[in-house]
């Protein structure tokens, strides 16, 4: 990959192309009475031909942009941002069958450790259970929002 | 006279107790997030918006509000104190303010900062007050075409002046123009792109994609950064400006009002650009510009007089016209659907109380604030001193259970954190979000007029009429200029001025 530019204007006409040839599975209507694939049928040529010049433009300055490319794709500590993002997904697969008290202190718990903070397990600890109790006092409590109590609940 | 019997009208709702209380609970609120840095006025609002469902809409609407320019005078605080903007809108700040600081003079800065935010927000009220109704019959007259001309000029400007490439920022709308179509077909009652899932028959939230571009993504973006920020707490003695302070800040102020408002007006300026151009223009007339950057007392008040004007700016077209001028009032027109009100034309003749009792509490929540910001600094460094390992634990379990208690829905958390990671990567590679988000939010609108205008026979009507075209004319003027090399130096050059 000589420029992360490439890759995007490729993801970007790869949509164009895929909203272009879904949307001819909606009405195209006439341009009178426009149905209901019109509207997303412009929109696909529309992004066609914005990813096609962005691609143009990336061929022809790709040799001039290492410093650019070198500076977009640092991914740094992806490996935490990752982490969190996984721990994001588990929580909300599991959220309505533990319930939101055990999910949301694990939740709290583990990307506290994973975010790269210095806090002794015992603090770590405080702070879950206290945002989970503020929880149950504000959401439940005050604003009376339902939230699933999962195998807690009876 | 009319205004002010509709005042009087307005404050008599503004005064009850309850929207007194409401007012303050966003005043405060706004503060807050003003003050963290992770986390702004967007999310806060997105998060907000399930909580004030049950609520009567002016409540809502009137801490919404107060969120918003709460936030504005929040974020001067760190900006001032710690070198840090708790918002983008005071990063402007920072340059005189920080160095005021260092020289002992943190106190008369915050004190200047909070006075010239009040007077810069009561003068954005009082033309938000006046223009709003004047600009209201106008748009009484328009029709499809030129509502559809007047969105897409809207995000013809949001993409114009965001920042970096413009056509990374007109690919961002089309693809939120796009996202925006999911869900039911607004004529046909067909539904489109849902894949068979039924969260998606309702389109794809503004809630949840706004909360993961603005609240998730900037977390995963911060911990990558893993900026370990140090804070300490100057000393801070008297925050009375002197006599001089006010002599040397009084036509920043008012240049500040004037620039922060119009300004705001214009969709796709936000709250930032103004601040750069205050004090850009404060620099310029100076008869002493060498002291800009080493404290001087106008960089500060020139900067946070104009991002409070420019929030009075801001809400003049989504009261009048229905079109949200920034990410943040597209929000709030997210609050304002929910209620079941349009904003827009009519909005001032169906629901008088709504629009001068949030003008009222306007007045009042700007004096609010200039009374609780003073005392409260102390608070306000003290919750600085939080560090980021544990504060953004608490923001991901807010976003989290905000979404989550929208609709009860699960799969809207899954939404979430998809928009989060597409935020996170598309920031990465150079592509803004507020124009999607915009382009999200007024998707359907935009749809909507542009059919309802070829039903008029004839594909040529965006043509015919002279103030669609015209305005069509100068959206399509603003997205393709770049592409001649000519604008797109002097645009650049503009940018450069503003770092």
């Amino acid at each position: 990959m000589k420029h992360p530019d490439l890759l995007s204007a490729i993801f970007w006409l790869a949509l164009g192309l895929l909203l272009t040839f879904w949307s001819s599975a909606y009405s195209f209507g006439e341009v009178n009475r426009p149905g209901p694939g019109f509207f997303p049928f412009c929109l696909g040529i529309l992004l066609i031909l914005l990813a096609t010049l962005l691609l143009a433009k990336t061929l022809k300055a790709s040799s001039v942009s290492i410093k650019s490319a070198s500076a977009a794709v640092m991914f740094g500590e992806w490996k935490r941002v990752a982490l969190i993002v996984v721990i994001l997904l588990i929580a909300s697969f599991v959220f309505e069958q533990l319930g939101y008290l055990i999910t949301l202190f694990a939740m709290v718990l583990f990307s506290m450790r994973g975010g790269g903070g210095s806090q002794s397990w015992k603090k770590i600890f405080l702070v879950s259970a206290l945002a989970t109790v503020s929880v149950y006092l504000v959401f439940v409590l005050l604003l009376k929002q339902l939230l699933p109590t999962g195998i807690l609940g009876g | 006279m009319d205004i002010l019997s509709n005042l009087f009208m307005g404050f008599g709702i503004a005064l009850l107790p309850v929207k007194l209380l409401f007012c303050f609970v966003g005043v405060l609120i706004g503060t807050l997030i003003g003050v963290l840095p992770g986390i702004g006025p967007v999310a806060t609002i997105s998060l907000l918006l399930p909580v004030t469902f049950g609520m009567d809409p002016i409540n809502s609407i009137i801490m919404l509000c107060g969120v918003y320019y709460g936030a504005m005078y929040g974020g001067s605080t760190t900006s001032i104190l710690v070198n840090i903007p708790g918002e983008a809108a005071s990063v402007v700040t920072c340059l005189d303010g920080y160095q005021m600081a260092r020289q002992g003079r943190a106190g008369p800065a915050l004190g200047m900062s909070a006075f010239g935010s009040f007077i810069g927000g009561t003068i954005s009220i009082i033309g938000l007050m006046l223009l709003a109704p004047l600009l209201a019959r106008v748009a009484l007259k328009c029709g499809p075409p030129e509502l559809f001309g007047l969105m897409l000029f809207g995000l013809a400007m949001v993409t114009y002046l965001c920042k970096g490439s413009v056509l990374k920022g007109l690919i961002m709308a089309v693809a939120g123009l796009a996202v925006s179509i999911i869900g039911v077909d607004p004529i046909y009652g067909l539904s489109r792109f849902t894949l068979d899932s039924n969260t998606l028959l309702d389109g794809v939230g503004i809630v949840p994609a706004a909360m993961g571009m603005f609240g998730i993504a900037e977390v995963l973006t911060n911990l990558e950064r893993s900026v370990a920020q140090e804070v300490f707490a100057p000393r801070i003695s008297g925050i009375f400006p002197t006599a001089k302070d006010w002599l040397d800040s009084k036509w920043a102020i008012a240049r500040g009002s004037l620039i922060g408002f119009f300004l705001g007006i214009l969709p796709g300026a936000g709250t930032i650009i103004p601040t750069f151009i205050a004090y850009t223009v404060e620099k310029r007339l100076s008869p002493h510009p060498e002291r800009f950057g080493q404290g001087a007392i106008e960089g500060v008040a020139a900067p946070e007089t104009a991002n409070n004007a420019a929030t009075g700016g801001s809400l003049v077209p989504l009261l009048s016209l229905g079109i949200p001028a920034n990410v943040t009032m597209a929000i709030l027109l997210g609050a304002f659907i929910i209620h079941g009100i349009e904003p827009g034309p009519l909005l001032l003749n169906r629901h008088p109380d709504l629009f001068w009792g949030t003008i009222a509490s306007m007045y009042i929540g700007n004096g609010m604030l200039l009374i609780l910001n003073l005392p409260l600094i102390g608070l306000w460094v003290k919750i600085l001193r939080i560090p980021y390992s544990i504060l953004f634990p608490l923001i991901l379990l807010f976003c989290f259970l905000g979404v989550y208690s929208l609709n009860n829905n699960q799969y809207e958390i899954l939404i979430m954190i998809i928009f989060g990671v597409f935020g996170y990567l598309s920031s990465k590679f150079g592509f803004e979000g507020a124009p999607f988000l915009m382009a999200l939010v007024l998707g359907p609108m935009v749809e909507a007029a542009f059919r309802q205008s070829l039903l008029y026979g004839d594909p040529l009507i965006f043509f015919r009429r002279p103030a669609a075209a015209a305005i069509l004319f100068l959206s399509v003027f603003l997205a393709i200029s770049p592409l001649f090399s000519g604008i797109a130096k002097r645009r650049k050059k503009l940018e450069e001025a503003l770092e």
